[in-house]
């Protein structure tokens, strides 16, 4: 099952470093990357069968509308959001998509992969609650 | 001057406490039954109600939610002989303006019914939203209602609110309408989630930092009380703040100003507060886990979400709305459902609440698949199998309603017979009524399924749950 989605329209230097630090937290076969907006918008339509948690890597602010303009297939996701860059107006932006954990590309990603496993941890209790 | 309604079935104390009001230059009627006076409530304009404990017909506090909502939705003072720091509690929480203890004398009372009178002119000053923004916030019932009137209140202002109820209960979706609501909608929302950050890195990440104020700090960065400037921080899971987190935050909010990490300057920050917790912050006060200074600034304004099991009143509504938005969310054609679906997901106590049932209704309507109603077999199996073990066990082992054990063959032409019904009541709502697509599906003549359906007494006209 997958436990995480993780989206990104390029695969650079940064979005490499983030998979590697993601994949310290959480093995890769519990991640599904989506390179295209088209083919994530299509999982997001599919039932979440537990899957609540999304890294969005985001490489330009176009990017970051599309998302935006997703909002509704988001509900109830917690989010992890990687922007292009660190200006008022970007995070600003960012802000909408009401992210767990918000950080830009030249950040150190270490830190999306503790809040990454803290939130996967914080899921897997919450389901064995309610079942 | 006000309408007071006097709910005590001591008609020497009612008279008394009649009089002392009537002098006060306030209008007075009085009930001495519960019933008398719900029906009173009901029918005239009343501003504040002196509840009674002890009624002949009931526990006044049980009429407490029946009495706010009656069309003036009064403020109620509780009056009770038999005082109990449990009952005081509970007539509070379930929105008592106050509590006050028999014998009654002129200055008890007093003082509560001007506050009272004075906070219901005050109310009626204020333009309330035209139409306040609910977001996905979804119910009719009055518990529901009073907690949006609430909302409305708390979007009037930039008093710090703090958001309490289980998990699943729409903390942030209320926390967001009273941000939409407010004068700051336009500016941002961000949302600080307390359990998700580690200690190790929740400070910075809420203050921010200088560059080079601890390893691995190569940059400068803003936190999220800098990032949410004129508009609205929201901390939800408050009760996860480390109390070294707490101390610094507190500061933050007695001087609107903070300190990054590792900077010599200050900054000022204008933002509004709304926290969240579904942890008793009040017991961890006393077990020494949380501030008492800093829930004190938190809990200015408090709003208490209840439980669904508390308003299954609203269970039908948010039903209608997930299956009608998540199928719109698909992309796929609405679907109807069942009479037995809503009354399984009404059967159902929901430990997780309204995300609980979300889920259900997602998974649901996936399962469902093509299918055009959803059926309970669509609903997920550990909610089917909990209800069937609930109705074994209250069953206990007798089969037959009369408690005596019948036949074999009576026990399996009951068996026979409850199949049937179920099957024919699904095949015409599936079948919308057309017979002959019914005698498709079934296999069954056309005048075998007329004499079917007259036996279990089934109509032919359905009822579908969403168009």
């Amino acid at each position: 099952m997958d436990k995480v989605i993780f989206y990104s329209s390029s695969f650079g230097t940064s979005c490499e470093r983030l998979l590697q630090s993601i994949e310290r937290v959480i093995s890769e076969e519990h991640i599904k990357i989506y390179w295209t907006i088209e083919a994530l918008t299509r999982r997001l339509k599919q039932t979440r069968n537990g899957t609540n948690v999304a890294v969005f890597h985001i490489s330009e602010m176009d990017d970051l509308q599309r998302l935006i303009s997703l909002q509704d297939l988001l509900w109830n996701m917690k989010i992890i959001l990687i922007l292009p860059n660190g200006d008022q107006d970007t995070i600003a932006k960012g802000h909408v998509l009401r992210p767990r954990f918000l950080i830009d590309h030249d950040s150190n990603f270490q830190e999306v992969a503790a809040v990454l496993g803290r939130i996967i941890g914080n899921s897997d209790i919450n389901k064995n609650i309610h079942n | 001057m006000g309408k007071v309604l006097i709910i005590d079935d001591d008609k020497l104390n009612s008279e008394m406490l009649c009089d002392m009001i009537s002098i006060m230059g306030h209008e007075v009627t009085c009930a001495f039954t519960a019933e008398e006076g719900l029906k009173q409530a009901s029918s005239n304009t009343v501003d504040v109600v002196f509840l009674d404990v002890q009624l002949p017909d009931g526990n006044g506090l049980m009429i407490l939610p029946q009495i706010h909502a009656t069309p003036s939705a009064p403020e109620v003072i509780i009056i009770t002989g038999y005082g109990s720091p449990d009952g005081a509690e509970l007539a509070i929480k379930n929105g008592a303006w106050d509590f006050i203890e028999k014998p009654l004398v002129k200055n008890m009372i007093e003082l509560p019914l001007v506050r009272a009178l004075q906070y219901r002119s005050a109310k009626k000053t204020i333009r309330a939203p035209l139409a306040l923004k609910r977001g996905d916030i979804i119910g009719s019932s009055a518990i529901m209602n009073s907690r949006m009137e609430l909302v409305a209140q708390a979007s009037m202002s930039d008093t710090n609110v703090l958001i309490s109820g289980e998990t699943g209960t729409g903390k942030e979706l209320f926390a967001r309408a009273i941000h939409n609501n407010s004068s700051r909608s336009g500016a941002t929302f961000v949302t600080v989630d307390c359990a998700s950050l580690p200690p190790t890195i929740l400070e910075s990440v809420l203050f921010g930092h200088e560059k080079g104020a601890f390893t691995g700090a190569d940059r400068t960065r803003d936190g999220l009380i800098i990032q949410a400037d004129g508009g609205t921080l929201f901390l939800d899971e408050v009760g996860e703040l480390t109390l070294s987190a707490q101390r610094a935050f507190l500061r933050v909010l007695q001087e609107q100003r903070l300190r990054p990490l590792g900077s010599k300057r200050e900054i000022e920050s204008n933002f509004r507060l709304i926290s969240a917790t579904n942890r008793d912050l009040s017991r961890m006060v006393k077990e020494g886990q949380f501030r008492e200074d800093l829930l004190f600034r938190l809990r200015t304004f408090a709003i208490e979400l209840p439980p669904l099991r508390e308003h299954p009143e609203d269970i039908k509504d948010l039903t209608f709305y997930y299956v009608n938005k998540i199928c719109t969310l698909r992309g796929t054609e609405a679907k109807g459902f069942s009479p037995e679906f809503l009354e399984t997901i009404c059967a159902y106590e929901w430990p997780g609440n309204i995300r609980e049932l979300v889920s259900a209704i997602d998974m649901a309507i996936a399962v469902a698949s093509h299918d055009h109603i959803l059926f309970p077999k669509h609903l997920p199996t550990y909610i089917r199998v909990h209800l069937v073990r609930d109705a074994v066990q209250k069953k206990g082992v007798v089969p037959f309603p009369s408690g005596k054990m019948g036949t074999l063959k009576e026990c399996r032409e009951s068996a026979i017979g409850r199949e049937e019904r179920q099957y024919l009541q699904e095949l015409i709502v599936m079948t919308g009524g057309n017979i002959k697509k019914a005698c498709e599906i079934s296999g069954l003549s056309r005048v075998r399924l007329y004499v079917l359906l007259k036996k279990y007494n089934i109509e032919r006209k359905t009822s579908q749950g969403v168009s």
